[in-house]
């Protein structure tokens, strides 16, 4: 039955996920979002400065906190413009085509399609997290374009000897043209007739839309769920499911730092944070409250020595020592709590935030951050870390029994072999 | 002779290579054993002898066994239990059982 079920996933399941991972466009924009990390965490440092946990040093950097917000405006604000080069970029070199040209094409494009402020400034709301899913269409667009174009040949060639440098610049002409022309042609329209633009048309159909299921905690259950069902198949889950969340989850927690910046409340739990950090403390599954479970009451040698190899990595909340090794793959034993304890933790996590008791997380951290300072951090309150030490605790709770029974099973099976040992020794 | 080993991030199989590593110098053979992530493959197709996948990524399977088989390196999921047990040994010699 069990390898049924397994054999049912591997042939059917997971080409799926495989295709869904692989596919083109998709993957352009998570590793074009990807590519907005560092600056993220950076931009998280300075915010963490200008609005610290501690009230009184909070008071005390109030003078600076517009000076501090600088490097924060030129990170998380700039998410939007950064993400259009860096995903057209992508995108273009997936498919072998000029990468430069193609993202600084579509910078041009993102600001074609940008209404400018009364004053005729560029309007830095729209250079964040709003200007996002307007900067992925259009680089995704521009490329496109710009693609159908080179496959028809319609760009000007350079006779041979003409140096690279000057023939790209060339060869993007004509299809440059083109994709600022229409973009700007549709934008004009739409101002003309429907009084709309493209950053609200793309806002009504697809940002919010995808930002509502994306913040719900339904949308994070459902996530939760399949990523770990992916990982008891020993699939990386988070890879597969990001590649569609991704963008989200990012933009909603571009939202929640422009609240903290401006000093309200912040709109948000489930962002980039609650999904990278929260219900992950020791990688997928919460497995460090596993680990600690092997190292603290294992009496098989199996789990001791596993979990005393491993209490390091999952510490850093590396998993797959322990989802390969325990092992949770294809494990029915181990499957239920693997789900059972992020699920628990994540519903905890959401009601303590939304009931105010800690706060919202806002602050990215890289996901190798230990606990509790990953959750002092992202939320940039102590009681994210007494929330997180709680949930480790509640984690072990729910893995305990399972445990018990896998470790015993395991106990019998080496005494029955080292009995078998003995007595053909002897 | 390098063998190169890819999973999503290179963390996570980088605690195998040190277990192969080791298994390598008992054996005293002269190999580089590296890890790295996937999304690296271009480039370490280009200066590896064998490649091994971490099986968490093996629904990425067509595509990565694919761009191998066009630069004509040997490619192998890592055995899952010998991944789950970080068994070097074991996998050194899946590595070296490739590449004949």
């Amino acid at each position: 039955m069990v390898n049924r079920f397994n054999e049912f996933m591997e042939r059917y399941f997971m080409p799926v996920a495989g295709k869904l991972a692989e596919q083109r466009h998709l993957k352009s924009v998570r590793d074009g979002i990807i590519a907005t990390m560092p600056l993220l965490i950076i931009g998280s440092v300075f915010l963490i400065i200008s609005s610290p946990p501690i009230e009184s040093w909070a008071e005390f950097m109030k003078p600076y906190a517009q000076t501090l917000s600088i490097p924060v405006n030129a990170t998380f604000g700039l998410l939007g413009l950064i993400a259009v080069f860096s995903i057209a970029y992508s995108l273009a070199k997936s498919y072998g085509m000029d990468e430069l040209s193609a993202g600084v094409l579509s910078v041009a494009t993102f600001f074609v399609a940008t209404p400018l402020t009364e004053e005729g400034n560029i309007p830095l709301n729209l250079m964040g997290s709003e200007g996002l899913f307007i900067a992925i269409v259009l680089a995704i667009f521009t490329v496109e374009v710009f693609r159908f174009f080179e496959n028809k040949n319609v760009v000007i060639r350079m006779p041979e000897g003409v140096p690279p440098s000057v023939w790209r610049a060339f060869t993007a002409l004509i299809p440059g043209a083109v994709i600022i022309f229409i973009v700007w042609g549709v934008d004009l329209l739409l101002r003309h007739f429907f009084d709309l633009s493209l950053h609200g048309v793309v806002a009504a159909i697809l940002r919010q839309p995808l930002e509502a299921m994306g913040s719900s905690l339904w949308g994070a259950v459902i996530a939760i769920i399949l990523i770990h069902l992916l990982w008891s198949f020993g699939i990386h889950g988070i890879s597969v499911v990001a590649s569609v969340m991704a963008p989200i989850w990012y933009s909603l927690t571009e939202q929640n730092v422009a609240a903290q910046q401006a000093g309200e409340e912040l709109p948000y739990i489930i962002g980039q944070p609650f999904m990278a950090i929260w219900w992950a403390v020791g990688g997928s599954g919460m497995a460090l409250a596993l680990t600690i479970l092997f190292v603290w009451r294992a009496r098989s040698r199996h789990l001791k020595g596993l979990g005393r190899g491993s209490i390091w990595a999952s510490f850093f909340n590396i998993s797959e020592p322990i989802v390969f090794g325990a092992p949770i793959v294809m494990n029915p034993l181990l499957f239920l709590p693997f789900i059972l304890a992020p699920l628990t933790v994540g519903i905890i996590t959401y009601f303590s935030m939304s009931l105010g008791f800690v706060g919202k997380p806002y602050v990215i951290v890289p996901w190798t951050t230990p606990p509790p300072f990953s959750g002092i951090l992202t939320t940039g309150d102590w009681r994210g870390g007494v929330l997180m030490m709680i949930n480790i605790i509640v984690a072990i709770c729910i893995y305990y029994p399972f445990f018990r029974l896998y470790d015993k099973k395991l106990l019998e099976e080496e005494q029955a072999s080292e009995s078998v040992a003995a007595t053909t020794e002897s | 002779m390098k063998i190169t080993l890819l999973c999503a991030l290179g963390m996570s199989t980088s605690l195998l290579v040190e277990r192969m590593k080791k298994a390598a110098n008992r054996r005293e053979l002269d190999v580089k054993i590296e890890a790295h992530s996937v999304e690296e493959i271009d480039r370490q197709l280009k200066d590896s002898d064998v490649i091994l996948l971490g099986p968490q990524i093996r629904y990425k399977k067509k595509e990565l066994y694919k761009k191998a088989e066009e630069e004509k390196v040997p490619i192998a999921i890592i055995d899952m239990q010998a991944y789950g047990a970080t068994d070097g040994e074991k996998v050194l010699d899946q590595a070296l059982h490739l590449k004949k």
